[in-house]
């Protein structure tokens, strides 16, 4: 027996792009679901509303579940690799995807997420503009664009400064509010920058605050954020736009339908209209939709498997993909070592550093840099090569001097990045992932990120190390069903409309041909509501 | 029973007497994860000996189970011990370049014996 639910635009995936869309949509006369398979936090510790991290180390009695999770199943979790927003409270995030979406690969370890939110719900805020020449590569028109960026910009509440980075981030748009103060190892960082910029600027290099989907005033319903140094653990006043804070907006305000719990595996197209097919992962009992439009926002991956199974089921089909090669950076201001931290504590982005070497092409890479705060020191404690004992003492005077910068460096389809997958009616698709790296472009990446290493390393600072956390650790995906001029089977068009299809939309990246190294997820948000719009 | 003195030394090693008490944590978040190994069985049959193992495997053997478990009752620790602040730059600052100095030192020379018992390990 198939449950059947009926509506007019059916949005799959509740991320940030998901939501956008949604709110693009929200007024339009149109019924409106939301739908994904509801992974929630449900069973996440829960943080006291009061205190800075310091205050809850010191006096919350149950750290063992605060910090690694119910059984401590979340210390297992992270030493698999998954990021350092990745905590106890966030473990959802990633919850079920082994089993409800496996894969195999020898050398791309992809993050998916099947929560309510998505990914969305540990994005690290950062906001940043594509130029034209980027918007265009990824195959988007730019006439126009801005305004979308815009519309995104003033519901979502940005924060930043009119710095020098500020040609690459959303402060140049308007309505944006002050950055939240840095703290002092990044403060003498950026006073360094101030004073040598001239060479560093003759050189490609622009250093300045990030725009970040962070509000540090009152804004609608949601409340500044107030730098409680609890960023990977709660979202105070709501300050951080994440899906979550939006959803909740929708469904009351706005009559937008949510239905969680359903993975969605494929769809049929008619004349006269679309039906989506999806199982109920708790009872795993099949459910129908039934829509005039349909818009997939599942993310690059969950696109391409909803894809295959619908156009070509049983069969194997190669997609290309795109993935931003991602590298840690560690750096040490010795003026810093064994001081106290200060009173301004925050775990989100404090700088960020973009790279500009061919000021004609769109190959700009940006590094975000960042203090280790709120986070414990189990978790860099394995890296150093001391007896864990005395690395206690060591790490005290280390960490509120550290500076640790995260590169992302820009993708296309050079590389051969590959998604196979054999959809199926009935059964999950088996997907492949194949992202080979030869030894020339490392050492290209190499190259580059050891320019990043000698840039901030002007500024007064100890490089430590250069880390490479392995292809897929960026989170940022992108290029499965590729954007043309005309139609591609197996590819969207510049309006969003999936090949061969009058109904089905795609509101994610998966279209974008090039994945600039500037954070995607705030050009994605924009390109939703264009493609909402287009519906 | 193996597993059991594995987490009552590596506690201890960490926090003293009081690690006894979270010896059912340990064993509860190790137990789908950790299986006997050469290392931990010698630190447990000679626990003087665990010292100067954290520091050789820190050095020479990063990814061995050993320095798993170990990782393991750090983490515990961290959250459990009495002293926490001594985990708190903000309540406790470090010791200074000094500090640092002492204590990557007498980390090298405890990976000298460390090493060399890895060796026959």
């Amino acid at each position: 027996m198939i449950e059947n639910i009926e509506t007019d635009i059916l949005i799959v995936g509740s991320g940030c792009t998901g939501v956008i869309a949604a709110m693009s949509l929200a007024g339009s006369g149109k019924r409106v679901m939301l739908l994904d398979p509801g992974v929630g936090p449900e069973n996440a510790p829960r943080f006291p509303e009061e205190g800075t991290f310091e205050k809850i180390r010191l006096s919350e009695a149950d750290q063992l579940k605060l910090f690694l999770g119910n059984n401590g199943s979340f210390f297992f979790q992270e030493s698999l690799g998954t990021g350092a927003q990745f905590t106890s409270s966030r473990k959802f995030i990633s919850e079920k995807t082994d089993e409800l979406i496996p894969y195999r690969s020898k050398n791309f370890s992809p993050m998916e997420s099947l929560a309510t939110g998505g990914l969305g719900e540990g994005w690290g805020l950062g906001c940043c503009i594509f130029s034209d020449a980027e918007i265009q590569a990824c195959g988007i028109i730019p006439d126009g664009f801005k305004e979308h960026y815009q519309w995104v910009a003033d519901r979502i509440g940005i924060s930043g400064a009119k710095d020098d980075a500020e040609p690459f981030t959303a402060s140049a748009l308007d309505n944006i509010m002050p950055a939240f103060p840095t703290d002092a190892t990044n403060s003498r960082l950026l006073a360094s920058y101030n004073l040598r910029k001239e060479k560093l600027n003759r050189n490609g290099f622009f250093l300045g605050r990030p725009s970040l989907a962070l509000t540090t005033e009152k804004f609608n319903n949601r409340g500044p954020y107030t730098g409680r140094d609890l960023d990977f653990y709660l979202n105070e006043n709501q300050s951080a736009w994440r899906p979550s804070v939006e959803i909740p907006r929708l469904v009351s305000e706005k009559n937008i339908i949510h239905k969680r719990g359903l993975l969605v595996k494929y769809f049929h197209e008619s004349e006269s209209g679309v039906e989506v097919f999806a199982r109920d992962i708790k009872n795993n009992t099949a459910v129908s939709v039934s829509c005039q439009r349909l818009i997939l926002a599942t993310g690059p991956l969950g696109n391409a498997r909803i894809v295959a199974a619908t156009l070509a089921p049983d069969k194997e089909i190669d997609f290309p993909m795109l993935c931003n090669p991602y590298y840690y950076l560690s750096f040490l201001n010795m003026g810093r070592l064994g001081k106290s931290p200060g009173e301004v504590k925050t775990g989100l982005a404090q700088l960020s550093l973009f790279h500009d070497q061919s000021a004609t092409e769109p190959d700009i890479a940006m590094a975000s840099i960042y203090s280790y705060n709120s986070l414990m020191f189990y978790r860099v404690v394995k890296e150093l090569p001391l007896a864990m004992k005395n690395s206690i003492p060591v790490l005290r005077s280390l960490l509120p001097a550290m500076s640790i910068a995260g590169v992302h460096l820009p993708a296309d389809n050079s590389i051969g990045g590959t998604m196979k997958v054999r959809g199926s009616l009935s059964e999950s698709p088996t997907v492949e992932y194949n992202y080979p790296l030869n030894s020339l472009i490392k050492q290209n990446h190499l190259l580059r990120i050891k320019k990043f290493r000698k840039a901030i390393s002007s500024l007064g600072v100890w490089p430590l190390g250069i880390s490479d956390p392995g292809m897929g650790s960026s989170i940022h995906y992108a290029g499965t069903l590729p954007m043309g001029k005309t139609e591609k089977y197996l590819g969207i068009d510049r309006s969003g409309k999936l090949a061969g299809s009058n109904r089905v939309f795609v509101a994610d990246g998966s279209g974008f041909n090039y994945l600039p190294a500037k954070g995607i997820t705030f050009t994605l948000m924009a390109w939703a509501r264009k493609v909402a719009l287009n519906v | 029973m193996q597993e059991k003195k594995e987490a009552e030394i590596f506690l201890k090693y960490f926090l003293g007497s009081h690690g006894n008490q979270f010896v059912s944590v340990y064993l509860n978040m190790a137990n789908p994860f950790f299986r006997a190994d050469p290392v931990s069985s010698f630190a447990v049959k000679y626990p003087f000996f665990i010292s100067v193992l954290d520091a050789g495997t820190g050095l020479f053997r990063k990814d061995c189970l050993f320095r798993k478990k170990l990782h393991l009752a750090f983490a515990i620790s961290e959250c459990v011990c009495p002293d926490r602040e001594k985990f708190l730059p903000l309540i406790k600052p470090g010791p200074g370049i000094p500090g640092i100095v002492f204590h990557s030192v007498l980390s090298f020379l405890k990976a000298i014996p460390g090493g060399i018992l890895l060796l026959f390990l």
